[in-house]
């Protein structure tokens, strides 16, 4: 294949890339989600938490008792030392559904069972 | 259980701390997946009765019967011999690290490779490459080959007749060993859950299996055994039979064929077969049908009318569903079967139970393909840092110890899509075997002949397509 092929393609490409990314980059959008945690439970309409790829959710934790929060498969956790409220900042860079879930301080050794999430962070894909 | 590469202990109190209060839906790993959109849903459930119609259509079945099979023989020549040695040799290196690791390595189901290669690696990897490329597990099988080589070396030491001891195969048997066996591997892998993972288990399973196959072989004859009881041969040679490359007759050649061509072309398989394909379908739905909605309440129905020991509870009920799901889709296909051989008295229902089973092979394959590729693509990474590390000493063998799996490898639409393209082709294709076969054994009553099994295909789709898609009715409180 003659190399000007090649290299327009090549260019193409790179142009299309371009564009893609730049029209995509306009989308990302900053969301808050709240986990507000009383007596180690969420409330219901908490139990599922909704975000779209590619956002920056800042998800804030507060609770009455100190623990621990993980989102499975993200690598997230963020830790609360005592009653309060803390941020976790993460990019939704994946779509799916993952399991949150809470380890009070106080069961810390009793490990805890994960029968019923404790809340889920359901990422969709774009339109 | 989760992924998770956190430094402390969370992971192994999620892998060993679940008791299964209630059926878990998976066998191992969580899965991430979203559910189909109902748009989708809808789009697929269209165009699976749609294609179907169309594949009945008078034009179809001209093409149909005039079509002949286009087959492409392949001359590897060295390079196959050269592949069977590599395979083979693999796969007997990675069955001694299965045992190897079960025993020695980590206690965490993913922090080990013997429950990823067994489970993810070999069950499902092996179940795609087998239905889709080609059945690559008799060059694999790490207990064919150990057998052959032993009893090469008896031959060549002198022993004329080999090792085996050629008993006579009880004929009333036939192939129900391996339908028992299929159904038995998913109470185990399914419902005796999370246990099924556990890396010590899975050494035990595995040296199990070898000593009961190995014994089979030495007392039936390899051969024998393996088309009648060895469970792992019979799927995977059932999901070979679909796939576009098989051996062929002439030592050293491949043959790339239409997909389904194998299928239709073999002899007819005996009644126990048909049970296996109907197996096959049950156990790759039941998977699915566990986290449904449908299937919970039935579950809690069932266990408010026979009430069982608390604590033995998941483990009756989640056996009793699997056996009910076969039987019902076991039932459901006879009784095609019955008005079939009304509307065509030529045959009995039996003779074609046996004759159509195999044309259910792709909807299984479908299946497989639409449940199991982001979990293959995602879950199969584990084996990248566990090969590096495998009894997880701290090695770093291949310098990919510290390699994290890519959840976002496989963008959930693109999940969707392939599930729902999978789906409606594995039907189409189904549909148009089943055509194809009616045409050569009733002619002129073909279509007749087709209508009741095309009835039951779209039945067994719409399921699989249900097991996908989100709930049309939402459940505000979570089942407990």
């Amino acid at each position: 294949m003659p190399a000007i092929v090649i290299r327009s393609c090549a260019l193409l490409f790179l142009l299309c890339h371009l564009v893609w990314t730049a029209a995509h980059a306009a989308d990302a959008v900053r969301r808050t989600l709240e986990l507000t945690i009383a007596g180690n439970v969420v409330p219901e309409n908490q139990r599922v938490l909704r975000a779209a790829k590619g956002d920056v959710v800042t998800l804030r934790v507060s609770s009455d008792v100190p623990g621990e929060l993980h989102i499975h498969a993200y690598r997230q956790e963020v830790k609360l030392s005592a009653a309060g409220t803390v941020e976790l900042v993460f990019t939704a860079h994946a779509s799916g559904r993952y399991r949150i879930e809470w380890h009070a301080a106080a069961q810390r050794r009793q490990g805890g069972h994960h029968d019923h999430p404790f809340a889920m962070l359901e990422v969709r894909p774009r339109p | 259980m989760s992924i998770r590469c956190g430094p402390r202990a969370a992971w192994l109190v999620a892998a060993f701390c679940t008791t299964p209060a209630t059926v878990c839906a998976h066998a191992f790993g969580e899965r991430y997946d979203l559910l189909v959109p109902l748009g989708f849903f809808v789009v697929a459930a269209t165009l699976t009765v749609a294609l179907s119609l169309v594949v009945a259509a008078p034009f179809m079945r001209r093409l149909a019967s005039q079509s002949t099979a286009v087959e492409l023989t392949l001359h590897p020549g060295a390079l196959l011999t050269a592949a069977r040695v590599v395979l083979g040799l693999l796969s007997v290196v990675l069955l001694c690290l299965v045992v190897v690791a079960g025993f020695a390595g980590s206690r965490n189901p993913e922090a080990n490779p013997a429950p990823v290669l067994v489970w993810i690696v070999w069950w499902v990897g092996m179940s795609f490459v087998a239905g889709c490329v080609g059945n690559i597990w008799p060059a694999c099988d790490p207990w064919r080959i150990l057998f052959d080589a032993v009893d090469a070396i008896a031959r060549r030491l002198g022993c004329a007749n080999g090792i085996a001891l050629h008993w006579r195969y009880p004929a009333a048997l036939g192939a129900w060993p391996a339908v028992f066996l299929l159904l038995l591997l998913f109470v185990w892998l399914e419902v005796i859950y999370p246990h099924s993972a556990l890396p010590v288990q899975v050494a035990w399973l595995t040296l199990a299996w070898s000593a009961l196959t190995l014994t089979g072989m030495l007392c039936f004859g390899r051969e024998i055994w393996q088309r009648h009881a060895d469970v792992f041969h019979v799927y995977f040679s059932m999901l070979g039979r679909f796939a576009p490359v098989a051996a062929a007759p002439a030592r050293g050649e491949l043959v790339l064929r239409m997909p389904g061509r194998g299928l239709i072309t073999a002899d007819r398989d005996s009644f126990a077969m048909a049970a296996f394909v109907i197996a096959m379908l049950a156990t790759v739905l039941f998977d699915g049908l566990l986290g449904t909605q449908g299937m919970i309440m039935a579950m809690h129905a069932v266990s408010s009318w026979f009430p069982v020991p608390a604590g033995g509870q998941g483990y009756v009920l989640g056996t009793a569903g699997l056996l009910g799901v076969w039987l019902v889709f076991f039932g459901a296909y006879l009784f095609a079967c019955v008005i079939t051989s009304r509307l065509v008295p030529a045959r009995t229902a039996r003779e074609l139970a046996c004759l159509f089973a195999p044309t259910l092979v792709p909807i299984a394959i479908a299946y497989n393909v639409a449940h199991y590729f982001s979990y293959l693509a995602v879950h199969g990474q584990l084996l990248i840092p566990l090969l590096s590390d495998p009894l997880a000493r701290g090695w770093d063998l291949l310098g990919t110890a510290r390699y994290y799996p890519d959840i976002g490898l496989i963008d959930a639409r693109t999940t969707w899509h392939l599930a729902i393209g999978a789906i409606v082709a594995g039907h189409v294709v189904s549909v148009w075997l089943a055509h194809r076969l009616a045409l050569r054994e009733f002619a002129a009553r073909a279509v007749l002949a087709s209508i009741p099994l095309t009835l039951l295909m779209v039945v067994y789709t719409a399921i699989s397509l249900l097991v996908l898609a989100e709930p049309l009715v939402q459940f505000t409180n979570a089942a407990s």
